[in-house]
């Protein structure tokens, strides 16, 4: 179904709190490691994968691995394809606490 | 699931993004210091340029001072967990800066040789002041550190 009602705008992907808060975490950010990402949106290494495994198939996050010294971290980042999609997604979500109406 | 969201729950969810947000980007470091770091480094190299006049201790300062702030301020750097977003434009900002002032630098250095200009403070110091311009500007230009 299809309307001129904001909630059509919004992106299935990002209405998981986690992926959302990912992609948040992100959007300020040219990279951010991936503990750092799970520290602040407070979830476990498992939930983290899977969440960013999603947003990586979608196209919206980028996973580089590197080394820093002996240790091997990973850097996520998100995409020009994520930063658009949150962009619209946030657009949305004004248009709707805006919006008077609820359908 | 997106026909029942609500305003509140919209608005919910907006703060929760802004405060993630907010906190990661509090954690970012740009390339600020790495680009005064940088700047500084190649100042003082060309003053020792200038100003030494044994040729094999010119080398060793020159070339410690080359290295030994480049080689700290890129390892401090690759040790942040957050970046901040690149430079501000022109895209590749860091390259392009880079660039200008390595020229400039090369400059400097050819016609202090060729006019004899060695121990010189009116040509050395002014030619130091330039070559740190392009990366000051940059890290000017940053947000933060």
């Amino acid at each position: 179904m299809t309307g001129n009602h904001p909630r059509h705008e919004l992106d299935e992907l990002l209405m998981h709190p986690v992926r959302l808060s990912v992609v948040a975490a992100l959007a300020g950010v040219e990279r951010a490691e991936f503990a750092l990402v799970r520290d602040t949106v407070e979830v476990t290494d498992p939930m983290l994968s899977k969440q960013v495994a999603l947003l990586e198939g979608a196209g919206y996050v980028g996973v580089h691995k590197g080394r820093v010294g002996r240790r091997t971290r990973t850097w996520l980042g998100l995409t020009a394809d994520g930063r658009e999609a949150y962009g619209r997604h946030l657009a949305a979500l004004r248009a709707i606490a805006g919006d008077a109406f609820t359908a | 699931m997106a026909d029942g969201m609500s305003p509140e729950q919209a608005r919910a969810a907006l703060d929760r993004a802004a405060q993630v947000s907010r906190r990661v980007e509090s954690r970012a470091r740009s390339m600020k210091a790495y680009s005064l770091v940088n700047a500084a480094a190649w100042a003082v190299s060309i003053l020792a340029f200038g100003f030494i006049e044994s040729i094999p201790v010119r080398l060793v300062v020159w070339l410690a001072l080359l290295v030994l702030p480049l080689v700290g301020v890129v390892s401090w750097y690759r040790r942040q967990p957050v970046t901040a977003v690149s430079p501000p434009r022109p895209r590749g900002g860091w390259v392009i800066y880079s660039w200008t002032m390595m020229v400039v630098y090369a400059i400097a250095v050819i016609v202090g040789q060729v006019a004899d200009l060695y121990g010189e403070p009116l040509y050395w110091v002014p030619a130091a002041v330039v070559v740190a311009a392009p990366l000051t500007i940059l890290a000017l230009r940053l947000p933060r550190a």
